[in-house]
Order: C-alpha cells, then sequence, then structure tokens
C-alpha cells in the first residue's frame, strides 16, 4: 500500500512538472521557497531572492528575443557612442576584434544574432562596456592597465559574461517589457498603427535609459560582477589563456583606480573583493605563465598604437 | 528496494512520455542572423556551413552545449544551443494565422523592437549617430583567421586541437 501511494504521488509529481506553465512555476516555486525558510532550510532574504529571481527569469530573459537584444544593443552601443568618441585607426581595432571574437567562440553563447563585435573608446578613463547582443567597448586607459595579451583576453571575457548572462537585459525595468509584449500579442498578424509604434518606441527608450543608467553611472549588483568573472575564467581556459591573468589585472586596477573614483571605479566592486572571489574558483595561486615571443610582441605592437 | 527501483523507472517513463507529447515536432528555429554548422559538438570543430536567422531544423542528437541538426532528412552537423529556439520564427506578420500557433509559440520578426522601432528612436534623438556602430557591425573576422591568431600566439585551447 505504502508503494502504491508512492507510486501515485511520483506520478503525480513528474506530471506537475511537466504539465505546469512559467505562471504556475512561479506560485510553485514561492511556496517552495517560503516553505523551505519556515522549514530553516534558507534564511528568509535567501527565499526572498529566490522568487525575485524566478520572477526577473520568466519576464525578461524569456521575452526579450536575440533579434529585439540585438537592435537594444545597438541603440546602448550609440549612446556610449555619443558620451565616448570612437578610436579610429584600423589596425589595432583589427587585433582587439580578432582577440574577442575568438574569446567569444569559446564562450558559452558563442553567437548572438549580430555577433560580438568590438571597439576602442578614445579615453584615458579605465572603462568598459557590453551592450546587450554583444558590441563591446574598451578604453584606452583600460587597455594601459593590461600588461599582457592574457590580460586584455581577460578583461574582453569579462564583458563577453555580461553579454552571454544578459546582464543588460536585467537592469530594464519590469513593466516595460511587458508592455512590448503584450503590443507584440496583440498585433500579430497586423501592421504597427501610429500609437502601438509611438508606445512601442516609449517602452523601448525607456529600456535604453535603464541600461546605459546602470552601464554608465550605477553599475551592476556585485553578484553580477562575480558571474560574469566566473564565466570569463571558463571562457579563458577553454581557449588557453591563463585566468591568472584576471587577477593579475585586478591588482593593476587596483593600483590605478582612486576610491570614490569616476568611471570603472564607481561601477564595479573593489578590484580585492572580486580577487577574493576568483581565488574561490582559481585553484592555483601561481603567478600567470609567461606567454610565447610572439604573442609578446604583438601585443606590445598593438599597445604602442592605441 | 527492487520495487523502488521499477517504480522509479516507471515515473521516467511516464515523464518522458509526457514530455514527449507536449512538443510532437520538436523542430527548431534559427534565432540568430548566422548560425554555423560544426563538424563536431565543439567550438573547435570545423565550420562546414552556415543557417540563416528562422530557419527550421531537426535535432538529431545533443551533447553538452550542441545539438546535432538535419534538414529534409539530411544531417548537416552541429550548431550551439543557444543559437537554436524552440519557437517558430515567422518574418511577416501576415504569415501568422498560417501557422495556427499562439503568440507564446511564435516569435514575430517583424514586431516588437525592431529596425521600424529603431527608425522612430531615430527621428527622436537626432543627436545619436549610428553610424559608428554600423561600421563596428561590419567587422567580422573569418574563422579561419582566428585560428590562425592562435595558433602563432600558442594559445592552445584546451583539448589541444586547432580552431
Amino acid at each position: 500500500m505504502k508503494y502504491t501511494l508512492g507510486l501515485f504521488s511520483s506520478l503525480a509529481l513528474a506530471m506537475a512538472i511537466f504539465l505546469t506553465g512559467c505562471d504556475t512555476l512561479n506560485q510553485m516555486t514561492q511556496g517552495v521557497t517560503s516553505a523551505a525558510a519556515s522549514a530553516g532550510l534558507i534564511n528568509t532574504d535567501q527565499a526572498e531572492s529566490i522568487t525575485k529571481t524566478t520572477a526577473a527569469v520568466s519576464k525578461t530573459f524569456e521575452d526579450i528575443t536575440p533579434s529585439q537584444e540585438y537592435y537594444i544593443g545597438r541603440t546602448v552601443g550609440a549612446t556610449i557612442l555619443h558620451k565616448y568618441k570612437p578610436f579610429d585607426k584600423e589596425e589595432p581595432i583589427r587585433y582587439l576584434n580578432t582577440l574577442g571574437q575568438a574569446l567569444a567562440l569559446a564562450s558559452e553563447r558563442p553567437e548572438t544574432f549580430g555577433g560580438y563585435h568590438f571597439m576602442i573608446l578614445d579615453t584615458s578613463e579605465i572603462n568598459a562596456f557590453a551592450a546587450p547582443g554583444g558590441l563591446i567597448f574598451v578604453s584606452r586607459g583600460l587597455i594601459h592597465c593590461c600588461k599582457t595579451e592574457d590580460a586584455l583576453a581577460a578583461v574582453l571575457a569579462h564583458e563577453i559574461g555580461h553579454v552571454q548572462l544578459r546582464h543588460g537585459l536585467q537592469a530594464i525595468e519590469k513593466g516595460r517589457i511587458t508592455s512590448a509584449v503584450t503590443t507584440l500579442a496583440a498585433e500579430s498578424g497586423k501592421n504597427l498603427g501610429g500609437q502601438q509604434l509611438a508606445e512601442l518606441t516609449k517602452s523601448f527608450e525607456g529600456a535604453i535609459t535603464d541600461i546605459t543608467g546602470t552601464l554608465v553611472n550605477n553599475g551592476y549588483a556585485r553578484k553580477l560582477e562575480f558571474q560574469a568573472d566566473a564565466s570569463a575564467v571558463k571562457t579563458l581556459k577553454n581557449i588557453g589563456y591563463d585566468p591568472n591573468a584576471l587577477v593579475a589585472m585586478l591588482e593593476e586596477m587596483d593600483r590605478h583606480l582612486k576610491p570614490g573614483g569616476m568611471g570603472f571605479a564607481k561601477t564595479h566592486p573593489k578590484p580585492q573583493d572580486r580577487i577574493d572571489e576568483l581565488r574561490k574558483i582559481i585553484r592555483t595561486t601561481n603567478p600567470p605563465s609567461t606567454p610565447s615571443k610572439a604573442r609578446v610582441e604583438r601585443f606590445e605592437t598593438f599597445l604602442e598604437k592605441v | 528496494m527492487l520495487i523502488h527501483r521499477a517504480l522509479c523507472v516507471v515515473c521516467v517513463g511516464c515523464a518522458l512520455a509526457l514530455n514527449a507529447g507536449a512538443t510532437p515536432a520538436s523542430d527548431l528555429s534559427v534565432q540568430v542572423r548566422k548560425a554555423e554548422i560544426r563538424s563536431s559538438p565543439s567550438f573547435l570543430g570545423t565550420v562546414v556551413g552556415s543557417l540563416d536567422y528562422a530557419d527550421r531544423v531537426t535535432p538529431v542528437e545533443k551533447k553538452g552545449d550542441w545539438t546535432r541538426i538535419s534538414r529534409e532528412g539530411t544531417t548537416l552537423g552541429w550548431v550551439h544551443n543557444q543559437s537554436l529556439t524552440p519557437k517558430r520564427i515567422v518574418l511577416k506578420g501576415g504569415e501568422v494565422a498560417k501557422t495556427g500557433a499562439s503568440s507564446d509559440e511564435l516569435a514575430l520578426a517583424g514586431k516588437g523592437f525592431t529596425e521600424e522601432v529603431e527608425k522612430e528612436y531615430k527621428a527622436h534623438n537626432t543627436d545619436i549617430d549610428f553610424t559608428p556602430i554600423d561600421r563596428m557591425e561590419k567587422i567580422t573576422i573569418a574563422s579561419e583567421k582566428l585560428a590562425k591568431f592562435l595558433k602563432t600566439g600558442d594559445v592552445q585551447p584546451a583539448t589541444g586541437d586547432a580552431l
């Protein structure tokens, strides 16, 4: 009898899992997390965070398609280039793109709708931005903090991590996504009317403001920066660059960044905090390995031109 | 103990049957502008072809982050999972009715944040220049050049193979 009951409850659970939709999943998550919290398995903060994450996933990641992400990213990129001048030298830009596109290929999201493209920002400010969909910007100031190609690879892999994990899209307020997607569902089969286009554009403008505000002024939550670092370590290992170069790079930045300063210092956790987190995933504490002569020389040629 | 194991098998069987029932055809759509097809389930696999946005493919086998796909009965190679979606992508609004699918199952290429919305945004924000972004998007390095770059710099991917 016991086994029969067990069979029915297992079957019921299996059916529940396979038949549940997103909304029900959210409700289930809330139920399970609050139960876990009351049982003392997790604390209430953790329970709240799990519930919030599930809601965010079902409202943003699922609903923004890669092609929509691409258009958001283009405008975020154009807005960044309104604030920072692009550096217009073909050869170093080509080198940066070769390195960046090779790294992207070894990442967990090798292809985006429009692909990964890299640009140098003509500023001595130490900074880097990743617009959704794979447009990545690195300042001359940050490039000059890199002592090796491996260190620059680490910077790019971190930015690719933000794209891969769709962090930019997470900065968009939930309400905007809902209204944009509602227009999509309600209007399928027809051309957009003037009012709908105006509403969509308003949502779009709001999304751009949310993302650029986060990238330029507020920064991502520390947790997301650590996630991008972890993703960078994976990509660097996959392709064959030394992940310890990320630690070396952060140590170098720690020497350059002024506490309370603008740019990177304002929008990122303290380099030492990131190093402490990285130490948990990079088991070796070796100094970065010595790169080959050819790698050293091409990186030096690049640096001289930036 | 034996009964327990048998029950587990039954449960898994039921779950699989239900899951299969939910997605009968289980064809996938390409959700990126260009998806490369590789000879093996790795970024190190040779590029043997490519697929375009909204192309429909049939999954044959899954391995980690990669899916082996076929079209019209011919197995073509491996595509990264992130470049595929179970949603059907409809390029024109008028085609929606023909699919008989609900809006949740569709990713309508011509709706939401699109080129049309970007155009409208540009009209409102004339100070934002998209020319450098258009230029930036044109920079694409061929996979053979990426492989050569890694080889020249003695950057050895985990398996030690060429790209």
